[in-house]
């Protein structure tokens, strides 16, 4: 068996491996190439070893990008992803309404994300907003300001631009549950058991992998989010919501460090690897059941 | 104990509703303010961006169907898209069930090299992605995009359908094994059918994305007829120059198409939660 | 009135630019006599050519939504197809997407050496440079040199500038200058009492203050993309020492903290006491539709943003009516030379066609065009007074105004580095102007940021 499969195996693996070579490999190979050279991505590259990467630990902006790149991986997983399972959950169970509520979760990830990212400007607004406005009328006035622009709420602010649409989150965990017989459930049913015990006790672990799953997706896309902060605040006030991928875009942008960035990128993938092998491990995704 | 357990059924139901509506709430009022916008003058976009338009205002629709040609952008965008997100379905499909469901030394490691593909930022890509679209002669055409928007969406992809393949049970596979199925059987007669819905929820999720997409469609095309909606988007905002109710009103017209197949697709998932029940 | 000599007078003001520090101003360049050449006249330079196919000559511009610039640059194209059919045609790419998106294109096409033929690189000096090094660019000054009707059409002052030490030229040399002032309504100056627009700086607060007053928020500004508005007046307010001019003629500047600078930094802040709640930390559309729909009396912008006035989309109906257009306190405007440059990576018989194109563009029928619609006033080129009547008030203060002007500075975005407009002014005024930090402090970010652009070129 084994020594058919391997044509077989091969042959099924070479369009993806093919379009890997095709979009990622070069990036990836001059990104590594890149990281340990100056280069404005015109001239020839010049060789200046761990140069880049010492100056980036020592860039007290890069700290601050690191730290909230990290806050957000943490938010991803600790808040976005419970919440679109929870979504999910509640969705299972195919109240009235459910199929409604299915299809619009999926709105905000249809819009383009600057769009709503437009929409928190103004939500956010200090002198129209309707947050601010929402505040004085229940009394609470004082908290008002210009959310997104002082330095102790910028950040979480926009954070609130992707939190709470899971929607990707909610759409893999559904497919998962599809796969999952309903017999259980009526046998557990039978047994006495609450809804919540049925959700936590049988259906949790058996959506182990595809939340799994959901973790790494949400913290990739977070490490990558970019329109969000860039229609935004752009990183600022000062450094007060910078993260690693805006840091880097704005290398490329202004001074054509490619060396640099790519360096950022490097230190993003690297990052990136170590979190999506925690999450192999703490959702144990290589078991089969 | 049943009346116990009643009103707990009755806090259960309580809570799912109100997590129902926080959901539509927060979904649909992004969808209502763009399509609101649109009908709204810039000045009653910028100066009171939450009230109801006062007048139906729909010039700006007029402006963004005038100044591009919507339909020839619209059947643009539904070939990339359409074509990026079949290629995807079918290519990652294969590769996930090779990477879920066989053996050979390397899989995991040519797993965690295809999937880490997702870190990386696709501002960061412009330049390499553009020699290699050059080399192959691609530049300022479809296949371009198509190429391109199958790539970006494969960690994703592979991801859903081997981690959905892993999750189907071992025994199905090995009984049609012990009927004389081959691979290729085997993985068209039993696995694909059973992996429907993370197929569907891939094909979702890249067609949203390459309809979105507007970055690289802007960067790799020159000519119109290589032009997708989402450029449209573009066009209406520019540094010192903003025009939001036309931008918005080509929002609204780029998302309807992709809202229309996400129904469709989703109605796939809904399908197969009926017919349901490979595991436990 | 002496319309007559506006455009001489325009000529007149260039000479003393600080831009321009140390030209001559070639003076005695007559307006108006050049009006009659036909373009035509240059086709026997590029006659060789002809006999073969029709050259293709690749172009990419922005498709802004109202940029009256963009407009002229459409016409100009047709108008060259027309005329120079059988031989030259343009193959004209039209990108939706910002001046950004369009620089990033650039770059990108760059790394195959696939530039169209025509490219604009604006505000991005370190990419200019950059190109020129590598010699992507094409020289132009051979072409000027033994073209005199070309010369004759081109402002004196740009082909001066323009021209590199060692008698290169990488940059089409404009035919006129948009010069930023500031747009303000008379409607709300009345209303509090103000009866022209200040000329002193003193006048400039008195009239803020008034303007207050009466409850209308005097200024339009923003923080994002670069800070321009906020930056314009305080540029401007340096611009009012001799010193201040010195510092601003500096290309990378690398040292910030200077008395003026600081005083100027101060005005910063002050501008920040007289504008809307959310301009700290917003937008150029949102500053402009302030002062559209009346909430604000003035901003700081350039003529391109005339034809936004009288657009129904911006601006309600009669609005335009109510607009004038003045010099900075102290008869001070700013505008920085720039233009096209032709690319090296096409065969020359495309760069022949490629400037070609650009001694088209110059021709007084174009530039008239543009000084009409888009404020790009030639300082050579007479304007033509059955036109002036049909202006709009502001853009007849603005030709008005173009013959006294006495100071004409170049822009900061055209002069500093990039990592100080987008990291220190865009993140760093909301903390100055809400007091998080301190002037020094931020003087002393100005200073690391242009170290660190120094390192990063170098």
């Amino acid at each position: 068996m084994k020594e058919k499969n391997r044509a077989w195996i091969a042959l099924f693996l070479a369009p993806a491996l093919l379009m890997f070579c095709l979009v990622y490999l070069g990036p990836m190979v001059l990104a590594l190439v890149s990281s340990f050279t100056k280069w404005d991505g015109m001239q020839r590259m010049r060789f200046i070893g761990i140069e880049n990467y010492e100056t980036i630990f020592r860039d007290p902006v890069f700290h601050a990008s690191l730290l909230h790149t990290m806050v957000w991986a943490l938010l991803a997983v600790f808040v976005h992803v419970p919440f679109g399972v929870l979504v999910a959950l509640v969705l299972k169970r195919r109240r009235k309404g459910w199929r409604f509520t299915r299809s619009v979760f999926m709105l905000p990830n249809i819009i383009s994300r600057s769009a709503l990212a437009l929409m928190f400007v103004f939500i956010f607004k200090p002198d129209v907003g309707i947050l601010n406005g929402l505040l004085e009328g229940i009394g609470l006035g004082h908290l008002a300001r210009n959310w997104l622009m002082d330095p102790k709420t910028s950040f979480l602010s926009i954070t609130n631009i992707w939190l709470w649409y899971a929607a990707v989150i909610t759409l893999i965990v559904l497919a998962e549950l599809s796969s999952i017989s309903e017999e259980i459930e009526d046998a557990a049913r039978i047994d006495g058991a609450t809804e919540r015990q049925i959700d936590f006790q049988i259906y949790l672990p058996l959506l182990r992998r595809a939340i799994g799953t959901g973790a790494i997706v949400a913290v990739t896309a977070v490490f990558k989010e970019f329109e969000s902060i860039y229609m935004t605040t752009n990183g600022g006030p000062g450094d007060s919501s910078m993260t690693i991928s805006v840091m880097m875009v704005n290398k490329i942008i202004q001074s054509n460090q490619y060396g640099y960035a790519n360096t950022l990128g490097i230190l993003l993938l690297v990052i990136g690897i170590v979190v999506m092998l925690i999450c192999n491990k703490l959702f144990r995704m290589d078991k089969a059941d | 104990m049943n009346i116990l357990k009643a009103r707990k059924q009755i806090g259960q139901r309580i809570f799912d509703y109100v997590i129902m509506g926080i959901v539509i709430i927060i979904s649909v009022f992004p969808f209502l303010w763009v399509l609101m916008s649109s009908f709204k003058t810039n000045n009653q976009i910028l100066s009171s961006s939450f009230s109801l338009p006062t007048s139906f205002f729909t010039d700006g629709y007029q402006i963004a169907m005038e100044r591009v040609n919507i339909f020839s952008r619209f059947l643009t965008s539904l070939i990339v898209a359409g074509s990026s997100t079949l290629i995807s379905v079918i290519i990652y499909s294969m590769a996930g069930y090779v990477l879920a469901r066989t053996n050979f030394k390397g899989k995991n490691t040519i797993f965690m090299v295809l999937i880490s593909s997702m870190l990386i930022p696709a501002n960061a890509m412009v330049q390499p992605v553009y020699f290699v679209i050059n080399k192959l002669g691609l530049y300022d055409t479809k296949a371009a995009l198509i190429l391109v928007y199958t790539g970006f969406g494969m960690a994703m992809c592979l991801f859903l359908m081997r981690n959905f393949y892993l999750s189907i049970p071992q025994e199905l596979e090995d009984a049609a094994y012990v009927d004389g199925a081959g691979f290729l059987k085997r993985y068209t007669m039993i696995m694909l059918p059973l992996g429907k819905s993370a197929m569907a929820s891939s094909a979702i999720l890249t067609f949203i994305f390459s309809w979105n997409e507007f970055m690289y469609a802007m960067l790799l095309t020159a000519r119109e007829k290589n032009r997708t909606l989402p450029l449209t988007i573009k066009y209406f905002t520019s540094t010192f120059n903003f025009n939001y109710s036309a931008m918005f009103a080509a929002l609204v017209l780029c998302i309807l198409p992709t809202m229309i197949v996400y129904i469709i697709l989703q109605e796939q998932i809904a399908e197969s939660m009926v017919a349901g029940a490979v595991k436990g | 009135m002496k319309k007559k000599h506006v455009i001489r007078m325009i000529g007149l003001a260039m000479a003393i630019t600080v831009a321009l520090a140390g030209c001559g101003g070639n003076k005695e360049t007559g307006a108006g006599d050049n009006q009659k050449v036909e373009s035509s006249g240059a086709e026997d330079t590029a006659q060789e050519e002809s006999s073969g196919e029709e050259v293709k000559i690749p172009v990419i511009v922005t498709t802004g939504t109202n940029d009256g610039m963009d407009l002229q640059m459409q016409e100009a194209f047709d108008g060259f197809n027309e005329a120079y059919k059988g031989k030259y045609q343009l193959d004209v790419e039209y990108m939706a997407g910002s001046a950004d998106d369009y620089r990033s294109k650039l770059k990108m096409l760059n790394t195959s050496d696939s530039m169209p033929a025509l490219i604009d690189i604006g505000t991005e000096p370190a990419f200019f440079d950059l190109l020129v090094e590598n010699g992507r660019l094409a020289d132009i000054a051979p072409y000027l040199e033994n073209d005199e009707e070309w010369r004759s059409w081109l402002m004196p002052q740009g082909i001066e500038e323009l021209t590199r030490e060692d008698g290169t030229m990488y940059m089409v040399p404009p035919t006129g200058l948009q010069m930023v002032g500031i747009y303000y309504n008379k409607e709300l100056f009345e209303q509090a009492g103000i009866e022209k627009f200040p000329e002193t700086w003193d006048e400039f607060w008195t009239a803020c203050e008034k303007l207050t007053a009466e409850g209308i928020t005097p200024l339009s500004l923003m923080t994002a993309e670069t800070a321009w508005c906020p930056m314009l007046g305080m540029t401007a307010y340096l611009g009012g020492s001799q010193n201040g001019r010195d510092f601003m003629s500096v290309r990378y500047p690398d040292n910030f903290d200077t008395s003026e600078f600081k005083e100027a930094v101060e005005i910063l802040k002050k501008e920040f006491e007289y504008t809307t709640a959310d301009a700290v930390g917003g937008t150029y559309a949102l500053a402009a539709n302030h002062f559209f729909s009346g909430d604000t009396a003035m901003i700081a912008n350039g003529p391109w943003m005339m034809p936004s006035l009288s657009d129904p989309d911006y601006a309600p109906a009669g609005f335009e009516q109510k607009v004038g257009y003045a010099p900075f306190p102290g008869n001070l405007m700013i505008g920085s030379i720039a233009g096209w440059s032709v690319t090296s990576c096409h065969d020359q018989a495309v760069v022949d066609g490629a400037v070609e194109f650009m001694k088209f563009y110059s021709s007084p029928k174009y530039a008239t065009q543009r000084a009409l619609k888009s404020g790009q006033l030639s300082s050579v080129i007479e304007f033509p007074q059955e036109e002036y009547d049909k202006l709009i008030p502001a853009m007849k203060d603005c030709v008005d105004i173009s013959k006294e002007v006495e100071i004409v500075l170049p822009s900061y975005q055209s002069q500093w580095d990039p990592v100080n407009q987008n990291d220190v002014f865009g993140r760093e005024i909301p903390n100055l102007v809400t007091g998080s930090i301190t002037t020094e402090d931020f003087i002393e970010m100005l200073n690391k940021g242009a170290a660190q652009y120094k390192k990063d070129i170098e």
